[in-house]
This record gives structure tokens, C-alpha cells and sequence, in this order.
């Protein structure tokens, strides 16, 4: 019997890292899963490999306009929605003083506009199709622990802790079957991790230093992002709403 | 879906009743060989009678929590029958409320040794197997009152404030060798040390329920759900975490 049996699951930035490694636990543990993603040619080869319980449809987070249609995909198809997964983001660096206008906006548009829009779409949905819903947001440790180098991105996932707390007790108040809950990822390696490794002069001693970073000594992986949005998700986490779940090797602690 | 703790060694503290005994039906269901320890005999054969009818019966072990003796001997018979211990859970623990200028130190030391004490001697002890072994998980169970202030739980809330920052300094210890440190923080969950407290009456149920953000009753089993995830390998990169498990409160 899978944990997910039966739900239906929509999950942002569903093709590549975090969001694809849900995608295919979903699936494993029996949930319909749609994959929404700006690069939905990379959503739809995931979603044929992941079998018929899968599909792909074309969403930019930073637009509530393209949540509007997605949304509506997504009841077209399935008729309603169990669980939201935002797990669409991006990461450039710059601190306080090298950041641009545009790069802080960009941040801000895609991670924090992103996560507003998807709340507020999904849960249009989900408050009168489901039963026992859940939102999981994609947070970030630096959500929790800015580091100075990642200004925008440390601005934008504290954002999401935000949201997802006021979310979380916005749908209790008003009664609706919604937990808000978010996960915050240490260093983890995903293909925004990769880039990063790429871009150095010593991808090895770059990824020596992610790993030292954290008190496991060692990075995260996608897999194990995908079994903490799982047990949120799940009916298992049935009295947990508005909390913040770390899966970063012990950084947080420290 | 193979099971989650399948063949696992487990010890769990006051496994004779309340979110204990939950968690050890939850592992059990799971796979896991669960030792129960407590004092009582007659209330940790009941839980026995569950494990065994959740898949796996486990064992029962009597145990003073606070005792470094009792901690040395019971970790040591595990370790001779079984060869290995791969997950604790320091669930034992006790409550009051009380105005601060009515407790007595002697009612403050009191709570301190079985909620802080014994989480200090279970994980030291299950530190040193699960070093040797290189892997291991230790769950501790504190409460929304080690986050958050309750009104008229001074010695509780400083105690289970204690167990949330003792796992974190622990966890970076145990990371180097592979063994993981977790706590759980339940909130408003009704369990018989609880009613005990507050009396069980239609009123106290309620504010349990209709009080709190999710507006349901929060039982054992909920929080053994978290205890099970802290424990299993789903949660292989979590460690030095507290999750609260509290229908919203703290979010509040």
C-alpha cells in the first residue's frame, strides 16, 4: 500500500531536481502526479518515463495568470487536488551590495511571487475538492540562516517561511482541509548545485567546502528532499501544519 | 513497499502507555523488534499484546529511566540478545502544572531528572553502541512547551527546553559517526498523563480540539507518525531538528 495512494499531486519545477525526485516518489507511492514546469518538453519525458499516473503541464510560477490555467488543467484532468508542491526556484549570488535591481526582482518574482501565487491558486482549488490537502513549500536553510553571499535568495525563501505559517493558519481559521507545511533543503545536489560546481575554478574543492559546511560532512540528495515532502504530504502528517522541516545534515543545529 | 523498520532493533522508553506505546505498535507494524522499557509490568504487557498484533511482539524490559545503573544494564542485555541497537526513542517523561511560586525544588528537580536526566544518560549510552556501529537514530521527545511558554509549567518548559537543545548539541557530535539526533515537540495531544493533569472532562477535551488551529483532538499516534519518519532512513539527512507536531499552535 503506497502513502499516497489515490491523491492527487501537483508539483512546481517538476522536471529536474528536487521537484522530479517528489515526482518520482509520488508516483512510487501511488499518487497522480502532474508536473508543471516552464520547461515542459524536460516535464513531459519525465512524465512518460514515470508512466500513466504522470503528466506534464507548462507553468511560470511568476505568473498567477499561468497558475489560473495550470489549475484549471489540472481539474480538467483529475477534477481536484490533494497536494501542491512548490518546489520551483531559483539561485544566482549576490550580496547586499553587488546585487543588481533586475537580479533581486528575478529572485524575488520566481521563489516568492512564485510561492504567493501558488498558495493562493492552489488552495482555489484544493478547498473544495479535497479532503485531506497539503501544501508543501521549498524553503531553504538560508530561509532560516542567511548567508550574506545570497542576499535575494536568503530574502526570498524567508518569504516562504513566511507563507507557509500564514498560509498554514489562514486555512485553519477559515476551516479549510489544507496543512501548509515547508521543508528547508541544506546544500543539496540538484542541477542548481551543479551549476554552481560547474562555474568553479575547482568543482571538487567547491563541493568539499557544501559538504563541510554541514556537521554530516556531506551534501544533501534530491531522494532525501523527496521522502521529507512525502511524509508531509502524507496523512501521516495529519497534525502538523504550519512547521518548518530542516533536511540539511545538522546545519540548522549548529 | 517493503516495511520501513523491517528488522530494526528499537528501545523505547515509557513504552507502557501514552505516545510510548503508540510509537512501539507503529514500529512494530513497520518491522521493528521493540523493547519496551518503564515500570510498569501489568500496562507494558498490554502494549506487548499490541506490538504482537501489529506484526511483531518485542520485548518488554523493566527500567528506572534515571538511574545510570538501570541505563548500563538494560542497554547491555540488548546488546547481548540482539547484537545491536539501532534505534532509541527517550520517551519517558512526566508533568505538572503548577504556579512557580508553588513548586517546591524538590518538585523542579524532580521533573528535571526524569525529563532531562534521562535523555542525558539514554543517548550517551546509545551513543556509544551506535558509534561503534556507525549508524544508528536516537529520537527524543520534548514538547511545544520547550519552544513556546505554558502558563503555570515553569519546571516542564525549562525541562523540555533542555531535551530540544541537548539533541542539537548531541546531533553535532553524533554526525561524524553516522548516527542521527532528533527531537519531536508535540503540542496539544491527549494522552493519559494529560488528562491526568487537566482532568478529563468534556471541557478540557474541548480545549484540546476546538481550541487549537487544526480544531481536532491530537492523539499518540500522531506523533509516533513523526517519530517513526525521525527513525526510519527516509530521514537519513535529518539530524540536530526539532518537528513539532502541534495542529498549528506554534505557527500561531
Amino acid at each position: 500500500m503506497g502513502r499516497l495512494d489515490g491523491k492527487i499531486a501537483c508539483i512546481t519545477g517538476g522536471a529536474s531536481g528536487i521537484g522530479a525526485a517528489a515526482a518520482r516518489r509520488f508516483v512510487a507511492e501511488g499518487a497522480n502526479v502532474v508536473l508543471a514546469d516552464l520547461d515542459v518538453a524536460r516535464a513531459e519525458l519525465l512524465a512518460r518515463e514515470l508512466g500513466a499516473r504522470a503528466s506534464a503541464v507548462a507553468l511560470d510560477v511568476s505568473r498567477e495568470a499561468s497558475w489560473r490555467d495550470a489549475m484549471a488543467e489540472v481539474r480538467t484532468r483529475h477534477a481536484r487536488l490533494d497536494v501542491l508542491v512548490n518546489s520551483a526556484g531559483i539561485s544566482e549570488p549576490g550580496d547586499i551590495e553587488a546585487e543588481t535591481e533586475a537580479g533581486w526582482r528575478r529572485t524575488q518574482a520566481v521563489n516568492a511571487d512564485g510561492v504567493f501565487f501558488g498558495c493562493r491558486q492552489g488552495l482555489a482549488l484544493m478547498k473544495d475538492t479535497t479532503s485531506a490537502g497539503a501544501i508543501v513549500n521549498v524553503s531553504s536553510t538560508l530561509g532560516l540562516r542567511p548567508q550574506p553571499g545570497f542576499i535575494s535568495y536568503d530574502a526570498s525563501k524567508a518569504a516562504v517561511w513566511a507563507l507557509t505559517r500564514a498560509v498554514a493558519l489562514h486555512c485553519c481559521e477559515k476551516g479549510y482541509p489544507i496543512r501548509v507545511n515547508a521543508v528547508h533543503p541544506g546544500a543539496t545536489l540538484t542541477p542548481m548545485m551543479q551549476r554552481y560546481l560547474d562555474a568553479a575554478p575547482d568543482p571538487a574543492a567547491m563541493m568539499q567546502l557544501f559538504a563541510s559546511n554541514h556537521p554530516m560532512k556531506r551534501v544533501g540528495r534530491a531522494e532525501e528532499l523527496a521522502s521529507a515532502i512525502l511524509f508531509l504530504a502524507s496523512d501521516e502528517a495529519s497534525f502538523i501544519t504550519g512547521v518548518s522541516l530542516p533536511v540539511d545534515g545538522g546545519y540548522c543545529a549548529a | 513497499m517493503t516495511a520501513r523498520l523491517e528488522g530494526r532493533i528499537a528501545l523505547v522508553t515509557g513504552g507502557t502507555a501514552g505516545i510510548g506505546r503508540a510509537t512501539a505498535v507503529r514500529f512494530a507494524a513497520e518491522g521493528a523488534h521493540c523493547i519496551v522499557t518503564g515500570r510498569n509490568a501489568a500496562e507494558a504487557a498490554r502494549t506487548l499484546e499490541l506490538t504482537a498484533g501489529a506484526g511483531r511482539r518485542g520485548e518488554f524490559l523493566a527500567q528506572d529511566v534515571t538511574s545510570e545503573e538501570d541505563w548500563a544494564r538494560v542497554v547491555t542485555d540488548v546488546i547481548a540478545r540482539h547484537g545491536r541497537l539501532d534505534v532509541l526513542v527517550n520517551n519517558a517523561g512526566s508533568f505538572f502544572v503548577k504556579p512557580l511560586e508553588a513548586t517546591s525544588l524538590e518538585d523542579f528537580r524532580g521533573l528535571w531528572t526524569i525529563n532531562v536526566d534521562a535523555v542525558f544518560l539514554g543517548t550517551r549510552e546509545a551513543l556509544r553502541v551506535m558509534q561503534r556501529q556507525r549508524s544508528g537514530a536516537i529520537v527524543n521527545v520534548s514538547s511545544l512547551a520547550g519552544l513556546v511558554g505554558l502558563d503555570q509549567c515553569v519546571a516542564y518548559c525549562a525541562s523540555k527546553a533542555a531535551c530540544v537543545q541537548f539533541t542539537r548539541a548531541a546531533a553535532l557530535e553524533a554526525a561524524p559517526h553516522g548516527v542521527r539526533v532528533n527531537v519531536v515537540a508535540p503540542g496539544p495531544v491527549w494522552t493519559d498523563m494529560i488528562a491526568r493533569q487537566y482532568g478529563d472532562t468534556p471541557e478540557t477535551r474541548a480545549f484540546f480540539s476546538e481550541d487549537q488551529p487544526l480544531k481536532r483532538l491530537g492523539v499518540p499516534e500522531d506523533v509516533a507518525d513523526g517519530i517513526l519518519y525521525l527513525a526510519s532512513d527516509d530521514a537519513r539527512y535529518v539530524t540536530g531538528m526539532a518537528l513539532t507536531i502541534d495542529a498549528g499552535r506554534g505557527a500561531d
